[in-house]
């Protein structure tokens, strides 16, 4: 395995089973991911793109180990992904960023408690509401929001700002490797422009690697350097994003890349 | 077959005393022709929505009213022009869906869940005709048909039973049921997926080419707005910043909101450069950039001066363009 490897997925599959009616006995089953293999590098943007319903949620709960998987491995720069083994910390080295900055924060916490909290946890800081509320200030500072923010909550805040507390809170504790669920898409266009010159700005600054879950091929062609496109749970094509919109190969990417809307995009094109 | 409206304001206040009110709608010009698709574009909170809604006069009575203006229609079906805002509320009921319709934003939360959706297109149906049960069936399983539903087999279908673009397809047919003769799309493909969205796109091009009505087609993508309309008006705290024929407004735009709105979204052109640091438009609007004696878009902009603290009036310009231009800028003298 290459150094450069920092998570590899190997023939992974989640199956859903499920019941017509109350008696039945057959097993039915939903391949939500099936079979997908790839690796992700260090210091590069992965964009995973599909429709609704392809399996891009599921894959991006397999990583983080919110649901079991059926078959298959994930290794962690090498290492099999196991958020039991404690001496290893994984939990620490993956993040994800949630799509819907209005419903992934706690309503009741102050912010300094939400971004805090990780680093709490996971044994970085001490729980002291001193101690808290400096860390969560200097967080605060590094995604473009000012200090007094701390004491504020959630509904208190713009969408835009919102999602800063909630990269402040993935960057807590410093992970390796962050899984940024459709960013931007509950945000307009102004402020998605923002968040995006941040999250750009913090990969480099940081040497993360991001895993890019998105369904706007826009974003995909201005941030990711490879592309991964899903479709039914199987992925249909990996390619480097430039050739991916040069040249795509897979009649699905054709597609679509044909029906992404652009400024050029007129209504003979429809 | 088309809408005109005049100097229309609408007043929201922020509570029932009449305090604290802000111009959500400002001294609004607006036309549709018969077989015209016009997109209004704007950031959320700059009011096109409450435009939509304020067109079919379902504003919320308790902090808002129309203050003035009038809103024309003209139809096949009526002798005369209509004037919404002269309706009495009888006449208003029976305008809604007829004259005007409406496809709102989400259809997940704007379809009855409870109902099936075979009722609840025959329920609109039966409201306005004189019809029996049997024909308000045939004529929604038909509607369905042609929105490329299976209208036999999905007419008794929950809505949780369909997918979004499905759902967004039902609320089409229960929008176009009555022959309308004008249709508002509240911000139709906002919820669904690139491929869907572009279904739906087609069909509401299909609709305008077969019954030649007029379209109002809200949304905040410019993209969108560009593949399906033949003019956009830009809304910005409820002023027309710049409205024009959508080619020209996007290769050629003129005002400032309009120039930072374009560049802050990453196109997919053969030029373009990936990995740029994008433009952004500082801060967000607020209920101060309501307020009048300035420019609406003055804390924002990368132009501002003097000069632009004073109210600033649409003036029209015939630039370069085929079809005369509006721009509410001081800064912009001619292009």
């Amino acid at each position: 395995m290459g150094e450069n490897i920092i998570l590899s997925v190997s023939d992974i599959s989640k199956h859903y089973k499920y019941y017509k009616t109350l008696f039945d006995i057959r097993k039915n089953v939903i391949k939500a991911v099936d079979g997908v293999s790839f690796d992700v590098l260090k210091n590069e943007i992965f964009a995973v793109v599909g429709e609704t319903g392809c399996g891009k949620s599921t894959l991006s709960k397999l990583i983080l180990g919110l649901t079991e998987k059926t078959s298959g491995e994930i290794y962690f720069k090498g290492e099999p992904l196991d958020y039991n083994n404690k001496k290893k910390d994984f939990r620490k080295k993956i993040q994800i960023l949630f799509q819907d900055p209005y419903s992934s924060l706690n309503p009741k916490k102050k912010i300094y408690k939400i971004i805090s909290y990780p680093a709490v946890k996971n044994g970085i800081i001490k729980n002291k509401k001193r101690d808290r509320i400096d860390f969560a200030a200097e967080r605060l500072k590094n995604v473009g929001l000012s200090e007094s923010t701390v004491s504020n909550y959630p509904h208190m805040l713009s969408g835009g700002q919102r999602q800063r507390v909630g990269i402040a809170r993935c960057l807590s504790v410093q992970p390796e490797l962050l899984i940024l669920d459709e960013p931007v898409s509950a945000l307009d266009v102004s402020i998605s422009a923002q968040i995006l010159n941040l999250l750009a700005d913090l990969q480099k600054r940081n040497g993360m690697s991001y895993i890019f879950i998105t369904h706007d091929l826009k974003l995909v062609r201005h941030l990711a350097d490879r592309v991964c496109v899903m479709y039914g749970g199987k992925i249909m094509e990996i390619a480097k994003t430039e050739d991916f919109f040069n040249a795509p190969v897979h009649p699905y990417s054709k597609t679509l890349i044909k029906s992404m809307t652009s400024m050029s995009f007129t209504r003979q094109n429809l | 077959m088309s809408i005109e409206i005049n100097n229309l304001t609408v007043e929201l206040c922020a509570d029932k005393h009449n305090a604290n009110c802000i111009n959500v709608a400002d001294s609004l010009f607006l036309t549709v022709d018969e077989g015209e698709v016009v997109s209004i574009v704007g950031e959320s909170g700059s009011g096109k929505s409450f435009l939509g809604l304020s067109i079919l006069r379902l504003n919320p009575l308790r902090i808002s009213k129309i203050t003035s203006g009038e809103i024309k229609i003209k139809c096949k079906s009526q002798k005369t022009e209509i004037d919404i805002l002269k309706l009495n509320p009888d006449e208003l009921i029976g305008a809604r869906g007829r004259l005007v319709s409406m496809i709102f934003q989400d259809p997940n939360t704007s379809l009855n869940p409870v109902m099936k959706i075979g009722e609840q297109i025959t329920e609109a149906i039966i409201a306005h005709k004189k019809v029996s049960k049997k024909e308000a069936k045939d004529t929604a399983v038909s509607y369905l048909n042609s929105m490329n539903i299976d209208g036999k087999s999905r007419f008794g279908s929950y809505p949780y039973e369909l997918s979004g673009g499905m759902r967004q397809r039902v609320m089409i047919a229960m929008a176009m049921v009555l022959e309308p003769c004008f249709l508002i799309a509240d911000e139709p493909t906002t919820a669904l997926d690139v491929t869907t969205s572009l279904q739906v796109l087609k069909l509401i091009e299909d609709i305008r080419e077969k019954s030649n009505i007029g379209v109002i087609f809200i949304t905040h993508d410019l993209t969108v707005a560009r593949s399906i309309s033949d003019r956009t008006y830009v809304f910005y705290a409820g002023q027309v910043m710049e409205s024009g024929n959508t080619g020209d407004l996007i290769n050629n735009p003129a005002h400032p909101y309009t120039i930072s709105l374009i560049k802050s979204v990453p196109s997919l052109s053969a030029d373009y450069v990936p990995k740029q640091k994008l433009f952004t438009i500082p801060g967000f609007l607020t209920k101060d950039d309501f307020s009048k004696g300035k420019c609406r878009f003055y804390s924002r902009c990368f132009k501002r001066g003097e000069e632009c603290l004073k109210d600033i009036p649409l003036s029209s310009f015939t630039g370069g363009g085929k079809s005369g231009r509006d721009v509410r800028c001081v800064k912009v003298k001619n292009f």
